[in-house]
């Protein structure tokens, strides 16, 4: 009996673990469909509703995206886009959708350049996720252990030899893939950036709506959020601008 | 007859030209010579030579007439209208020194009586000629440059800042030219200069200057507009012009008059540079005071519009707005009104046009074309655009307004948005494109929670593995040591040797082999203590053991125990037959339990 109770609990268990892992399959799969019988609105119900259950994939932002885009809602499709690029950056359709969005925004803001280094560095930050670059420690990681345990344990000067300098590089590679990989945990975990949602909006010099307007922003802009006072939170554009905005207009990526 | 005449007359009068006939006398030289020939000429024009009887020629008091009258007319018939000139020619010659008068000559037109001017002729000593010819060309700089000049014209020498200043430049020649070239152009410092339209050809009209006749053409008419206030000059005009001269071949000859005629005589051709005057101006600033906001330096006379293609649009709908100036003035070098919209609003580069009308006074127009774009909804309020100007004839500043625009901007389709300027071609490019599809395979999905994490899993697998080297590292350590030590190798396997040894024991039992147990018992007991106590097995004694393990500082109790338990087993070695059976096992056991007692006592030092 008790054994019995056991198993069915162990099934009930297992079985409700499949029945969510289904039932997001069938929502993402029914959201496609309407999205290919241009049933927009309705994809786009079926896709949050996975977000809602707290499950999300780079995929379904990228989807979500395309879905908001056809809608005409512009701000929207970017912050997915965006979201979809911050779990996979090197989701491709997303970057090449992406730019299509945001040639339709109204500014053109002119980035400030960036020096060769910082681009460099921002692409391979980008091309692996942090999961990835877990997984490039570990092998690391092995294999130095693999150089010091041949160091060791071989009474071989050849081998030995080939075994320190195996090894050497493999600290330095080690060293720059955890370094990495701690920057894209923190490019991950940090919700600095955020999208405009509202069609227009003039920024404020300062806190406070009676104060003087700094400049208008529209819809799909995306800036850096670098302060926050009660309700207004101020912002730096990529060109450098910086203004204050109300803290219900933007999404956060 | 005198009725057909009436009749006539009245038909001429009723359709006269009483505008415009002249009837005027001029000399082809004002200063003569004594006995030198000179030409009278009494012109008529601008009116029906077939209604012109009764020419009195004048009395010529004082001169000598040598021939004439001459007739010579020319005729144009405009629209049915007949109209020409009449010139009578005299040509006279004064003998005596001093002043004469031509008097009037009289000519009946429409039954008036048209009169000319006296003109009074100055008489010098000698030939004039004579004077004048110094070289074989048979004529005189002094003379070129009394027959061939240009006047500058300005139409005023007093004007106000921005002001129009017409100046016209006219070649008079009395000789023949053939075409001029230009060798200087004037500058005109201080000056914004626009050139006023002529005719592409330079014709010539017989004009009057200073009383005498000369054939005259506009070659150059500028509109000038002064930039800065003050006494500003026109450099001369300079002209090179050919003069076509005859060579004389004699002085008074009979044949004189006729072979000097360019038909018969020998023409030579002289360049001459023929200079205009040097114009001088006043030029008067603009009052100081009232200057309005918007004055941006346009005088004359202007009106300003502003359009808006439409005040009702969607957000992001382009609005064109047209802002108009035109009128007359300096208007090229008027600045247009700087229109500033609203935030909210994007201006897009202006668009200007101008076309300017270069008749005798500059006029024309100049359009302002701006693309603003909405980019916030709402009623927006365009403030009015002003443009001021100072109107010359009003001598004071005028400022035109536009209307007041109001701009309903409505909350459009936010998707939609207008193709306008800005965009870069890439941009354009990617707005034509359509977006890539949907991803329909590999739906893994994480958890919220699980992004940016550090799984446990990668901990786990930089833990282990590394526990694992250390593992490996002291076990090797371990093993070195052994390996590199003998008395430690035996005193760490010293137990292990025993149990073997017991284990043999047990076995030589079961076969009834007592002589081969007791010898694997005593074995066990004295390998163990000799592998504990590191003593060589040739050299093993008891004593020597029992004095080691003293040395040891083992419990004496445990080496008395040791002591008997040796002692037994080696009685029992040597005669097994007389121990007998160990039946209970007891030397077993006590040796087994004394090597257990020694293992957790002894130490390896």
């Amino acid at each position: 009996m008790n054994i019995r109770s056991f198993i069915a609990i162990l099934f009930v268990l297992l079985y409700s673990i499949n029945i969510e892992g289904q039932d997001l399959q069938n929502l993402m799969n029914s959201g496609n469909e309407f999205y290919q019988n241009k049933q927009y609105e309705e994809a786009i119900e079926n896709y949050e509703a996975i977000l809602k259950q707290g499950y999300l994939s780079s995929e379904l932002y990228y989807n979500l995206g395309n879905a908001y885009f056809k809608k005409g809602k512009l701000g929207r499709a970017i912050l997915f886009y965006e979201k979809s690029l911050k779990i996979q950056p090197n989701n491709e359709d997303a970057v090449h959708n992406l730019k299509i969005a945001n040639a339709r925004t109204v500014d053109k803001i002119q980035d400030v350049p960036q020096l060769f280094f910082i681009k460099w560095w921002n692409i391979i930050l980008s091309t692996f996720t942090s999961t990835s670059w877990q997984v490039i420690i570990f092998i690391f990681y092995i294999l130095l252990l693999i150089c010091v345990a041949v160091y060791l344990l071989i009474r071989n000067l050849q081998i030995q030899k080939y075994a320190f300098i195996f090894g050497t590089l493999n600290i330095g590679a080690l060293i720059f893939s955890v370094i990495l990989f701690f920057a894209s945990l923190e490019r991950e975990s940090s919700n600095d950036f955020a999208i405009l949602q509202q069609s227009a909006i003039t920024a404020k010099i300062s806190p406070d709506s009676q104060s003087d307007d700094a400049f208008v922003i529209h819809e799909g802009i995306k800036f850096k959020i670098e302060d926050q006072v009660n309700n207004w939170v101020k912002i730096r554009l990529s060109d450098g601008k910086v203004g204050w905005l109300p803290n219900n207009v933007y999404e956060v990526i | 007859m005198k009725k057909i005449l009436t009749l006539f007359l009245f038909i001429l009068l009723s359709s006269a030209h009483i505008y415009g006939q002249e009837f005027n006398a001029s000399v082809d030289k004002s200063t003569v010579g004594q006995n030198e020939r000179f030409q009278v000429y009494f012109t008529f024009q601008n009116g029906d030579l077939n209604r012109l009887d009764g020419f009195t020629p004048p009395s010529f008091k004082g001169l000598k007439v040598i021939s004439g009258p001459n007739e010579s007319r020319s005729m144009q018939i405009i629209n049915g209208q007949v109209s020409g000139s009449l010139t009578y020619s005299f040509i006279v010659v004064a003998p005596n020194l001093g002043q004469v008068t031509v008097n009037s000559a009289s000519v009946k037109f429409n039954g008036s009586t048209l009169k000319t001017k006296p003109l009074s002729i100055n008489v010098v000593k000698g030939t004039s000629t004579n004077k004048q010819v110094n070289s074989q060309l048979g004529i005189s700089e002094e003379e070129l440059k009394n027959n061939v000049f240009i006047r500058a014209i300005p139409n005023k020498t007093r004007l106000k800042q921005g002001e129009q200043l017409t100046v016209t430049y006219k070649l008079y020649t009395k000789l023949n030219i053939s075409s001029p070239q230009i060798s200087k152009l004037p500058t005109f410092n201080g000056f914004w200069s626009e050139d006023l339209e002529t005719s592409q050809n330079i014709q010539f009209k017989i004009e009057m200057y200073n009383g005498e006749r000369y054939r005259a053409a506009t070659i150059k008419r500028v509109a000038l507009f002064p930039t800065k206030s003050g006494k500003l000059e026109l450099t001369p005009f300079e002209l090179r012009v050919p003069v076509i001269v005859k060579t004389k071949r004699s002085r008074n000859d009979i044949f004189d008059d006729f072979f000097n005629d360019s038909f018969f005589g020998r023409t030579e051709t002289i360049e001459h540079l023929a200079k205009s005057n040097t114009v001088k101006v006043n030029v008067d600033p603009l009052p100081y005071k009232n200057v309005p906001k918007s004055f941006t330096g346009a005088v004359g006379k202007f009106n300003f519009d502003v359009s808006f293609d439409k005040t009702d649009v969607e957000l992001n709908e382009a609005i064109t707005v047209k802002a108009r100036i035109s009128g007359s003035g300096n208007i090229s070098l008027l600045k247009l009104p700087d229109i500033k919209f609203p935030t909210g609003f994007e201006k897009y580069e202006p668009k200007t046009n101008q076309s300017i009308n270069r008749k005798n006074t500059i006029s024309g127009r100049k359009d302002i074309e701006f693309i603003i774009v909405p980019r916030i909804p709402g009623i927006k309020k365009l403030n009015p655009i002003e443009f001021s100007y100072f109107d010359i004839s009003r001598n004071k500043y005028v400022t035109l307004s536009s209307e007041q625009v109001t701009i309903n901007v409505k909350e459009g389709d936010a998707g939609v948005i207008q193709n306008v300027a800005g965009y870069s071609k890439e941009d354009i490019k990617l707005l034509n494109e359509d977006i890539r599809f949907i991803k329909t395979s590999s739906n893994e999905f994480i958890k919220r929670e699980n992004i940016a994490n550090v799984s446990v899993l990668f901990i786990l697998g930089l833990i282990f593995p590394l526990g694992g080297l250390i593992a490996l590292l002291v076990f090797q350590k371990r093993h070195d040591k052994l390996v590199g030590n003998v008395s430690l190798l035996k005193f760490q396997k010293a137990e292990k040797n025993a149990k073997i040894l017991l284990k043999k024991a047990t076995k030589s039992l079961e076969g009834n082999d007592l002589a081969s147990y007791y010898n694997n018992i005593s074995q066990a007991l004295f390998g163990y203590l000799g592998d504990k106590l590191k003593i060589q097995t040739a050299e093993f004694t008891l004593d020597k053991a029992i004095n080691k393990m003293r040395e040891n500082s083992i419990d004496s109790v445990l080496i008395d125990k040791v002591k008997s338990i040796s002692e037994k087993c080696e009685f029992a070695r040597f005669a097994p037959n007389a121990v007998g059976n160990d039946n209970s096992g007891e030397l077993y056991n006590s040796v087994e339990a004394v090597i257990k007692e020694m293992e957790s006592s002894i130490k390896f030092n």
